[in-house]
């Protein structure tokens, strides 16, 4: 019953936070805190986190880690095969279902993906996805300390993925465990973050589109609305009579009504 | 002889013909600009001559391939209109070094890597060409190239644009920092990324 009140109040909040901006907006109305979140954690990363991850790459072979990732990743399944059905996607959530039996017995606990070999692949399901599938669509950017990007809307989602482990695993998932699983997330970032670090001039204006943009992605399931970058107005650039429309709303402009970043109206998530 | 039947016998119908086979043609266009670029790349990834080898044989294909000048307009936003032309066009020949240098970078070494293109599919503004990168192990990384009027302007790698972070990282630093700070960062960025990879 509690936890039937529970979501009913993080339906109320996501739909009051969540009804500004265009359709796939997301505004980072609360910058300033998102970024020393993000210094934070990128400090804690930086110092601890990544040099134990790239650790954790040079001593193991790469069947090992393969294994490991495998294992929390099939414990991870039900949340996704939960969220395809809540999406209606009934084939999406029974190949879930197939992969987490398969995996869990002939994979041995999950360490080995065998239901790829046989075409099933993770769906990459989520509650941040379900809930853009059943019209929340506009919501706020936030940067959790040593969580990581995220959105309001996306957040109860993240919330469980990093629990589940430990509820399905109960007593079994210590330090030991629960150590190894962050290890293992943090090296199959790697060569993403290496990436970023290497052209970003803001790694937090950077983080924050690329996460947008790969929600975007899932919530479409690979094939997103086409984004252009051609407007009309955009051809023709700023004309006078366009700055008059420019106004400020939560450090976003907003053009003419619609979220204006960097020149190109409309920019969506 | 079927298609000449065919246009004598239906009005309209040879315009029509013609604009199919435009459309063809624009599209197997576009498909072999990409996979012959992907050739390219993987030839350069061979080189072991060291880095500015590399640059000058990759230098080219991104020059004839990429439509450097959109993606500065887009990348600059409204910053653009308000730089000279001359500023304009400094900015371009910046961009492109980097371009070129962060491809070189991030394909600095052969080990079987194998780019397959997926599809070539018509968009609002041109083509979009869906290709494939399998990793020496066994990864998949999807990459969707958009074209318009023959020349790449966006690079699309598992959903995440290239344009867009540009757009939303200059910007930023536009914003905090100005721009001639954007050009320091930028320049600072290609001598970094040459240091690390030579």
């Amino acid at each position: 019953m509690n936890n039937i009140w529970l979501l009913l109040v993080v339906f109320a909040l996501l739909g009051c936070v969540s009804l500004e901006g265009t359709d796939f907006s997301v505004v980072d109305s609360h910058e300033a805190g998102n970024r020393t979140s993000y210094a934070m954690t990128d400090w804690v990363d930086k110092k601890a986190i990544d040099p134990a991850a790239r650790g954790y790459r040079m001593v193991t072979p790469d069947w090992f880690r393969s294994g490991v990732g495998n294992f929390f990743a099939n414990l991870r399944g039900i949340d996704s095969a939960i969220n395809g059905f809540l999406q209606g996607k009934a084939k999406s959530g029974a190949t879930d279902i197939a992969r987490l039996l398969m995996n869990s017995t002939i994979g041995l606990g999950g360490i080995i993906d065998v239901a790829a070999n046989f075409g099933l692949e993770h769906q990459q399901e989520d509650l941040g996805q379900t809930f853009a599938t059943w019209g929340i669509r506009q919501t706020r950017y936030l940067y959790l300390p040593l969580i990581g990007p995220t959105t309001l809307r996306d957040m109860p989602g993240k919330m469980i993925n990093v629990a589940l482990p430990r509820l399905v695993l109960g007593g079994g998932y210590g330090w030991l465990v629960g150590g190894l699983d962050l290890l293992s997330a943090r090296e199959d970032l790697l060569t993403a973050t290496d990436a970023r670090d290497a052209t970003a001039l803001d790694p937090y204006a950077f983080t924050r589109e690329a996460y947008h943009q790969r929600r975007k992605f899932l919530i479409f399931d690979g094939d997103p609305p086409f984004d252009d970058f051609f407007d009309e107005s955009d051809e023709v650039g700023l004309t006078a009579e366009r700055v008059d429309k420019v106004e400020i709303v939560d450090g976003v402009e907003i053009v003419d009504g619609v979220e204006d970043v960097d020149g190109v109206e409309g920019n969506k998530e | 002889m079927a298609l000449g039947l065919l246009c004598c016998s239906v009005p309209g119908a040879p315009s029509v013909v013609t604009a199919e086979a435009e459309t063809t043609s624009a599209r197997l266009d576009s498909q072999q600009k990409i996979e012959e670029f992907h050739e390219q790349l993987l030839a350069v990834m061979q080189i072991t001559d060291g880095f500015d080898v590399r640059l000058a044989a990759l230098s080219p294909a991104i020059h004839e391939l990429f439509d450097v000048a959109t993606i500065s307009r887009i990348s600059l936003g409204r910053t653009w209109k308000t730089l000279d032309e001359g500023a304009q066009h400094a900015f371009i020949e910046l961009l492109e070094r980097l371009i070129v240098t962060t491809y070189v970078a991030r394909f600095d070494d052969y080990s079987g890597q194998i780019f397959r293109t997926i599809s070539t599919e018509q968009t609002r503004r041109g083509w979009v060409v869906k290709t494939e990168l399998t990793l020496t192990d066994g990864d998949k990384v999807r990459l969707e190239y958009y074209l318009r009027e023959g020349l790449v302007y966006n690079v699309v790698a598992e959903g995440v644009s290239d344009l867009s972070l540009r757009r939303a990282d200059y910007n930023s630093i536009i914003k905090s920092e100005g721009f001639a700070a954007l050009l320091t960062h930028l320049k600072e960025n290609i001598e970094e990324q040459r240091f690390v990879h030579e």
